[in-house]
């Protein structure tokens, strides 16, 4: 069997067992399957391990959205947000550039597994270095905060 | 259709995360809808344990959610919380040092109109098999498998999730592929 051909559809073959493909890709494919014993074995081995997906628990989905709604969470996020806010205002007045780049950094804090309701919040991810020491203040100083940041950017480091 | 209805179908997940951004709720809850099974296997592969992957699961989206103001597109959304998913996975394992290995619920093969009630149990009993065996192969050739075909994730995708080059990631899977064939010889 000419290798390429053995080469495209191998690539195929996960996508194809999932049934993701275009009429017209499988068409394609299936051609090739005809004739090719060993992409036919690994088309019918991907299709064993797709059929043996573990299922997500019905309720799931509810579960997780019951707890990003909560209130608790809800403020943490915007709290975050804020404190993001904050952080970048500091950045530019200091001149700062913080890597916030892509993807979250591979090792992220341990502490997910056990938390409880009670206790949603997460530690620092890494995303925005410092921002977790803003963490203690009040509404009032962070809003006092970021008032004499706009002041001390605008009037600032020329 | 109501509008939370009509965002669902429209909507794209880059759209969705910028409403989030804002507040908006509802955006967030479809993507839940759109990404928690995939965040829930990808935890599931690391952890084999149903019930931590439902908490990772939980803990991935909390987590996503409230870094979402530094997430800036470079990757896609599902890139993003799946690595979330898999690094908190993977925080786990390291706090309680080794995977438990649980009778996990599997989606029944589709019964065709051409594979009577027998042939579907066997093909049924072989998908289960190739799962046990899967527990075999190296970690990082296991995960490639499970992304590529459970999730349809790219190469390049699969790569950013276990930290490889999208060139080992198809290696890793390539390899993990001829070695089930092995194991399931
Ligand atoms: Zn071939």
């Amino acid at each position: 069997m000419n290798r390429t051909t053995c080469e495209w559809t191998r690539e195929l073959i996960p996508d194809h067992a999932a049934g993701r493909l275009a009429d017209d890709e499988i068409a394609l494919a299936d051609l090739h399957f005809e004739n090719c014993d060993e992409c036919r074995d690994e088309l019918d081995l991907a299709y064993l391990v797709f059929s043996s997906r573990a299922v997500e628990p019905e309720d799931l989905a509810d579960k997780i959205k019951a707890v990003v709604h909560s209130p608790t969470v809800n403020n943490r996020r915007r709290w975050w947000g804020l404190t993001a806010a904050a952080v970048a205002s500091l950045a530019i007045g200091f001149n700062v550039i913080l890597d916030r780049s892509g993807l979250p950094d591979v090792p992220l804090v341990e502490s997910g597994f056990e938390l409880e309701s009670e206790n949603l919040w997460l530690t620092d991810d890494g995303l925005i270095a410092g921002a977790p020491m803003l963490e203690g203040l009040s509404d009032e100083a962070l809003a006092q905060l970021l008032d004499e940041l706009m002041v001390g950017t605008s009037g600032g480091a020329a | 259709m109501s509008d939370d209805e009509w965002s669902e179908v429209i909507l794209s997940d880059e759209e969705l995360v910028e409403r989030g951004k804002t507040g908006d709720d509802s955006a967030l809850g479809i993507l839940v809808n759109r990404h928690h099974g995939a965040v829930y296997r990808v935890a599931l592969s690391i952890l084999s344990d149903e019930s931590a992957a439902q908490d990772v699961a939980q803990d991935a989206f909390i987590k996503g959610f409230q870094a979402m103001v530094g997430f800036r597109g470079e990757a896609s959304f599902r890139t993003w919380i799946l690595t979330i998913a898999a690094n908190e996975a993977r925080g786990v394992i390291r706090r309680i040092g080794r995977r438990k290995e649980t009778a996990i619920d599997l989606a029944a093969p589709v019964q065709s109109e051409d594979k009577g009630p027998d042939e579907t149990a066997v093909i049924a009993s072989e998908a289960a098999r190739a799962r046990r065996m899967m527990e075999q192969l190296p970690e990082k050739q296991r995960l490639s498998v499970v992304f590529r075909i459970d999730e349809g994730l790219s190469f390049k995708e699969v790569g950013e999730i276990i930290g490889s080059s999208e060139g080992a990631a198809r290696v890793n899977y390539f390899h993990g592929i001829r070695r089930l064939r092995e194991l399931m010889e």
